[in-house]
Parts: structure tokens; C-alpha cells; sequence
């Protein structure tokens, strides 16, 4: 007996051939095929998810979701888990290719503003550099050329590991966001306080020495659900100042709660399982409760905002 | 491939993708020939097709940013099939040249560079070269490999084709 219907198969096949897609999209399409809106059955959208994840792990892929750093919207996307040599055949990138596309993300991980985006220009000149670090530059990378360099980058865009943020920089794309966690761990990009996915595109506690980081759009949730923003850490209060313009994503999102994630996790993430769901689901109803209140935070914002 | 049996049930099952394997069916010149039969050389290739509906593919799994590459692709394979399944070089990019498509052209805004979109089919097993020895020298031909030759591609070609041809009666051919 088939474990998976041509319904699941519909929802994988899509993320494979189209690379991430939006929870809007996702939940569309489910919806088109099942008749269930996702909104009043999540928890069939959940089994469906649950299911999938089953059967992936067979194979140790991962169906996963994920925030967009830049402007907090929900992706989902399917994650290889394992870091063998057969993985390192399935790209389409050459190998200076994959050196320049390294060496952004480097750029970005290591900028000081943790502003999570490095310059046009600045990606354009970024020198390559040997994956082991020797001296000797080999001819694939010293003839990488500007020309070749732009079409790299736009087909990096294209396929989301980078993307172009509002001013026109390179930032880190959803794809790299949901393949790339471990990487980020391991070189240094702490990781966002609320949600618990790298700290790029985030605030740094005003307390000198506090390393605790928040994302912009997590800073947000937290700011409509308390009013005020207090490190988890030091206790130090942060000045926060909420946009004006509401974006107009938000008031698209549907209500949904963010689908549980599965347990096959690997054991290699630093903080449990259970808090890491506990914090996303907290991040859900903040959601809907932001989007409906704007007037409530403005009020707020004099009152909270004393620098200590 | 001992194992592909295990691979094929778990690609059907997990993905819904199904393996093909695909044999090479002509030799591209005879010296290979020779060698592929001497060595027991397997001159296989496999290819992964979705067995979801062809109405639910198109609809939420086509990526519609490469469709320009299947047209493409369609076009070429329509050309040598009313070639008879073999094409001079010349006598493609003479029909190529007539839809825009230049053999020396590496801006194209769709494709990119055609040569290197013609190449892809034969890196993708639709067509082969041949160089075929004649009176004037050697001439270099494309004809089908067996991606195109598979049972449910040429049909679904051949129908196309029939469509095509039925609806259309104002080309005039220059010779």
C-alpha cells in the first residue's frame, strides 16, 4: 500500500522543479489539490507535512519552512541534510562559480553592521580564494571575469541563494537560509534570540557586550505583543521605533499557525527541539495579533522608549 | 546497476518520479561501435520523468522559468523529425535561422547563446552527432538518440506534428 498519494508527491515535485516557494504559494497549491484551506485544516496540512517528512527521511531530505530575513515572509523549501560526496554532485554551479558564491555569503556573514547585505560593487570585486586556503590561485578562478561574474550573480539571484535587497545590495537569499543553517552556526553568525535561525538582517542589544541578536521582524512581533523590548539576556531595555508604513505583505498573510515542525530533526541543533517550536508558534499569534493593531504600538512607543 | 530496482521503487514511491533507463540504440560511429560490443561497455543513460497527470504537472509543478528551453527544444526535435530523423548541420541552422535563431548568436534574449542550447540536446540525449564521409568531405549530422526515440516522446511529438500540419496550409517553403 502506497504510503504517499500523487497529492504528496504534487507538493514535493513542486519545491524541487520551482526551489522555494512562498507559504502563499504552497498553501495554494495544497489547497487546489486537497480542497482544504489551510487556515480552517491545518492540522490535515500538518499530517500532509509530517507525512512527507516520513518518507524524506528515507533519503535524509527535509521538508522544511523558513523566514526570509529581509522582510519576514515564510518560505518553504526541501533541504538536503547530509554533507556527503554524492551531495557535492548535485549542483549546476561550477567550481570558481561556487568559490565566488562562497565568498559573498562570507562577506555578508562576517559585516560588521549585521546588516545582512553586502554592496553590488563590493560582490563584483570580491577576490577568490582556494577552498583550502593555499597560495596558488588556479586558472578556473584568475579568469573568473566581471562579465562572468554578473551572470553568476544573477543566477544565483534567480535561483535564491542570494537576492536583492530594497537598496539595491546582495543579500542572503531563502535558499541559503534554509540550506545553509549549519554553516552559519559554524562560522560565527549567531543566531536571531526569538526564532532561533541566523541572526542576519538583525539588531544587536544596545549593551556593550550583549551578544544577544533579534531580527527586525521578530523585534516587530514582540514589540506588538508586549509594547516593549527587553534582552532575554541582560535585561537592558532596547529603543525601538516601529516602522510607519506597514508592508504590504502583511496584510496578505493568512492566519495559519506555522505548521509543527518534524521530530526527525538531526541531533546537531544547540537548543532543544520542543523550546524551538514553542518559540515559532509564539511568533504566529503575535503575527495576527500585529497585523490588526498598528494604532496600539504607536501608542506604546513614547512611554517605552527611555534609554537607560 | 544492481541496485537501480530499489532506487526506481523509492523514487516512484517517495517522489513520484519514475527512473527510465534508456539504451543507446545506434552507435554514433562505427569505431565505437566496435569497442561498446568488444568491452561490454553499458552505453545507458537514465532519465527521471514525473508520473504525476500531465494537467497537474503543468499546473503546480511546471517551473515555468525553463519553459523557453523545452520550446526550444520541441522546435529542434520537430525540424529533424520532418528531416526523417537526420539533418545536415547546415540544413538545421538554415531552419534555425529562419525563427531567429543564429548559430553565432550569444545574446540571444531568451536563449543565450543558441549553439550552446543545441549542445544541451545532445548532452541531454535527444540528438547525436554523426559525421558522415561524402564526396565533398566529411559532413557532421544530427540525428535522434534515443531520448527522442522513446516510445512516448516521438509519439507525443508525431501528434503535435499531425496538429500542427493539419492546421496550417499557408507556409510557403523557400527553398
Amino acid at each position: 500500500m502506497a504510503v504517499l498519494s500523487w497529492k504528496h508527491h504534487t507538493l514535493i515535485q513542486s519545491l524541487l522543479e520551482r526551489g522555494p516557494l512562498t507559504e502563499k504559494e504552497f498553501h495554494s497549491i495544497f489547497t487546489a489539490i486537497t480542497g482544504e484551506n489551510t487556515g480552517t485544516h491545518a492540522t490535515k496540512f500538518n499530517d500532509y507535512l509530517l507525512k512527507i517528512n516520513r518518507e524524506l527521511s528515507y533519503v535524509q531530505l527535509d521538508l522544511r519552512a523558513c523566514r526570509d530575513p529581509y522582510d519576514g515572509r515564510v518560505y518553504y523549501g526541501l533541504v538536503n541534510n547530509v554533507s556527503d560526496d554524492q551531495s557535492k554532485l548535485g549542483t549546476k554551479y561550477s567550481v570558481p562559480q561556487i568559490a565566488f558564491f562562497k565568498a559573498i555569503v562570507e562577506a555578508i556573514a562576517q559585516d560588521v553592521t549585521h546588516d545582512g547585505c553586502i554592496c553590488n560593487i563590493d560582490v563584483l570585486n570580491i577576490k577568490l580564494e582556494n577552498q583550502d586556503g593555499s597560495l596558488g590561485i588556479p586558472a578556473a578562478f584568475r579568469n573568473f571575469t566581471m562579465s562572468q561574474k554578473e551572470k553568476t550573480l544573477d543566477q544565483l539571484v534567480k535561483d535564491k541563494w542570494l537576492c536583492y535587497t530594497e537598496d539595491d545590495n546582495i543579500g542572503v537569499g531563502v535558499r541559503s537560509i534554509l540550506d545553509l543553517r549549519g554553516w552559519f552556526n559554524n562560522n560565527g553568525v549567531p543566531s536571531c534570540e526569538v526564532c532561533n535561525e541566523a541572526g542576519l538582517k538583525a539588531k544587536l542589544c544596545p549593551k556593550e557586550g550583549c551578544t544577544v541578536r533579534i531580527h527586525e521582524y521578530c523585534l516587530k512581533k514582540i514589540f506588538s505583543q508586549k509594547g516593549v523590548i527587553v534582552c532575554p539576556s541582560c535585561d537592558t531595555q532596547w529603543q525601538y521605533q516601529p516602522t510607519k508604513a506597514e508592508p504590504i505583505e502583511h496584510k496578505e498573510e493568512e492566519t495559519d499557525p506555522m505548521p509543527s515542525q518534524p521530530s526527525s530533526r538531526p541531533a546537531q541543533s544547540r537548543s532543544s527541539l520542543r523550546s524551538k517550536r514553542k518559540r515559532l508558534s509564539q511568533n504566529d499569534d503575535a503575527n495576527t495579533v500585529g497585523c490588526s493593531s498598528p494604532a496600539d504600538t504607536k501608542r506604546v512607543t513614547r512611554s517605552s522608549a527611555h534609554p537607560r | 546497476m544492481e541496485n537501480s530496482g530499489e532506487a526506481k521503487e523509492k523514487l516512484s514511491s517517495i517522489f513520484g518520479y519514475e527512473l527510465r533507463e534508456l539504451q543507446r540504440s545506434r552507435p554514433s560511429s562505427t569505431n565505437q561501435s566496435r569497442l561498446s560490443q568488444q568491452s561490454g561497455i553499458d552505453a545507458k543513460s537514465y532519465v527521471i520523468v514525473s508520473q504525476l497527470p500531465a494537467e497537474v504537472y503543468k499546473k503546480y509543478v511546471e517551473d515555468v522559468n525553463t519553459s523557453h528551453r523545452t520550446g526550444f527544444t520541441f522546435v529542434v526535435i520537430s525540424i529533424v523529425q520532418l528531416a526523417g530523423g537526420k539533418i545536415a548541420e547546415d540544413n538545421l541552422w538554415h531552419h534555425l535561422k529562419r525563427m531567429g535563431l543564429h548559430e553565432t548568436d550569444e545574446n540571444h534574449p531568451i536563449l543565450g547563446n543558441v549553439k550552446q542550447s543545441l549542445e544541451m540536446l545532445v548532452q541531454q540525449r535527444y540528438l547525436q552527432k554523426d559525421k558522415v564521409s561524402g564526396p565533398e568531405g566529411t559532413t557532421l549530422f544530427y540525428v535522434f538518440a534515443e531520448r527522442a526515440l522513446e516510445g512516448t516522446v516521438s509519439e507525443k511529438i508525431k501528434q503535435h506534428m499531425t496538429q500542427i500540419v493539419k492546421k496550417d496550409d499557408t507556409t510557403v517553403d523557400i527553398s
